[in-house]
């Protein structure tokens, strides 16, 4: 039986695109972590410090 | 009610147990690709091209998997209606349709060199392409213009009915194609050398964390975006940005507050 | 049976408004009959090609025209908060899911004749071996698709977001239906035997949805 043909591109491609997918994925959603976190930080901060518990309006 | 130290340390660990997670992932993986390239030897009859099996295979299990998961976070959310069953369900989908997709690559790329076309209808990939397809039409179903609650209630029945329906879609596909008598085309099991089996379950194994430290790392920046979207909101309802996410995740006690 | 009267009021209800307001003939037929042109056009005009994909076209207009039917079928109950008024009455929501289902039955049927005839006036699909099996597709794929198409319709009541979830969300779950018609409907107007396994997949097909829909239909209602 003939040896089979390498395809060692295919091979490659489909680690390299596998890896990728994932690596990106969770670079994305690191991302996203820290943007909210900036975004609450941003809001406290707007606000004058951390959140107190607010005044309830009296019934 | 918990107080903010308690609420601190428990976040606290959840953040580090989630960084074990993703070692042990990372690691993980990292024994896939080695054995997938190194240590188990190229196929008798495909040669090399048979290393993508040891990703294309777990990736279709956590596809599935994934769905699973979907299922029984949109059930619980329907029957008890806390809204961790949701957060579960929408986390789970979204590394679901990644692995999906990822399958679906993966199964392409071997086809090309094994059967000289990008795409064979064979009966587990053309029912895995309709999971994806699923799997889409549930995220948009999630992202529609509408109150949370509705959302989660139309996502957890997407999520029920799209489950129930693959299974009748696998046999109505493997008997299409059986009428033309068309050759088995994942031939993995009957000729499998031990080595090239313990690199499956590598894999397997493998996968099963990383998608645990996906979906968990999911949920965390799903509590921090609506720790964000709650702070904002805070000022305007009166109630503390913590108040409202509890609020958010066990509506029933609200009335006792009032 | 409370449940089965309910449900086939509210089923004469949309039927009643159906044959005042002519929808189905007035917009899903002609609607039909553009697609099937166009898989003549695209496909055509060598006979034996369009021979032997009709069963397929026939089916994917039927598809098509479904989700237009069902559009209709909630558009109706969007009106002057007729949805509303449903949901307030005494009734159990699982009716409303049953009767609007089984009122789009109807009109697909009545649309599947005419696409029927149609085909095999255009494309030269011969009807006449196993008229029975080929009827009985119709039957069961149609209360398929009318389970789909009236549970997930709810979505378009309103907004035109999501209208256009409807499709992508119908068209894979009806999966099972597509490959099923078309096989049984390409068997037996072909003369072959086996149209009983698909119809057996068919009928299998809508038992599920049918429960599973009775089941999780008041979810989508609640608001």
């Amino acid at each position: 039986m003939a040896s089979p043909p390498d395809n060692g591109g295919f091979v490659a491609a489909a680690y390299l695109i596998t890896g990728g997918a994932l690596g990106a994925y969770v670079a994305r959603l690191f991302a996203r972590a820290t943007r909210a976190r900036r975004r609450t930080a941003a809001i406290v901060a707007r606000r004058g410090g951390p959140p107190a518990r607010l005044e309830r309006p009296s019934p | 009610m918990p107080n903010t130290a308690e609420r601190a340390m428990g976040k606290l660990t959840a953040r580090r147990g989630e960084r074990w997670l993703g070692v042990l992932a990372v690691g993980g993986v990292a024994a896939t690709v080695a054995m997938g390239l190194w240590v188990t030897p190229p196929d008798a009859e495909e040669g090399n091209v048979f290393r993508i099996i040891y990703l294309h295979v777990p990736a279709a299990w956590l596809a599935y998997l994934s769905f699973l998961v979907v299922l029984i976070g949109s059930v619980a959310y329907l029957v008890t209606k806390r809204t961790r069953w949701d957060w579960l369900a929408a986390a789970s989908a979204e590394v679901g349709v990644l692995f999906t997709g990822l399958t679906l690559v993966l199964g392409s790329i071997w086809a090309k060199p094994v059967w000289g076309t990008w795409w064979t209808w064979d009966p587990r990939l053309t029912t895995t392409a309709v999971l994806f397809l699923i799997y889409v039409g549930y995220l948009a179903v999630r992202k529609l213009p509408d109150s949370p609650a509705r959302r989660a209630r139309w996502a957890a029945v997407v999520g029920i009915v799209g489950f129930v329906d693959v299974p009748i879609v696998h046999l109505s596909v493997v008997w299409w194609r059986s009428q033309h008598q068309a050759p088995a085309l994942l031939h993995v099991a009957p000729r499998m050398a031990p080595v090239m089996a313990a690199g499956l379950m590598t894999g397997v194994a493998a996968f099963t964390i990383l998608y645990a430290y996906l979906v968990t790392l999911r949920l965390r920046v799903g509590r921090l975006e609506d720790r964000a979207v709650a702070e904002a909101l805070s000022p305007r309802l009166g109630r503390s940005a913590e108040e409202l996410m509890d609020e958010a995740a066990s509506p029933q006690e609200v009335r006792a507050h009032g | 049976m409370t449940l089965l009267r309910q449900s086939w009021a509210i089923a004469g209800k949309d039927l009643r408004i159906e044959m005042r307001g002519r929808y189905a003939v007035g917009l899903v037929l002609p609607f039909a009959g553009t697609l099937l042109i166009a898989f003549g056009l695209s496909l055509g005009p060598g006979r034996a090609l369009l021979q032997q994909t009709a069963p397929g076209l026939l089916w994917l207009a039927m598809l098509f025209a479904s989700v237009l039917a069902f559009r209709r079928s909630y558009e109706s109950e969007g009106e002057d908060g007729a949805l509303e008024g449903l949901l307030l009455a005494p009734i159990d929501k699982a009716a409303v899911f049953l009767g609007k289902a089984a009122a789009v039955t109807a009109q697909l049927l009545a649309l599947a004749v005419v696409v029927t005839l149609l085909v095999a006036g255009l494309f030269g699909l011969s009807l006449g071996s196993q008229p029975g099996a080929v009827a009985g597709a119709f039957v069961l794929g149609t209360v398929g698709l009318a389970a789909i198409g009236s549970l997930f319709g709810v979505l378009t009541e309103s907004s035109r977001a999501r209208e256009a979830v409807f499709p992508l969300l119908v068209l894979p779950l009806a999966t099972p239906i597509l490959v099923a018609g078309v096989r049984a409907t390409s068997v037996a107007t072909s003369g072959g035997t086996g149209a009983g396994s698909w119809l057996g997949l068919l009928a299998a097909f809508d038992a599920v949805f049918v429960a599973v829909g009775t089941l999780v239909f008041e979810f989508l209602l609640e608001d």
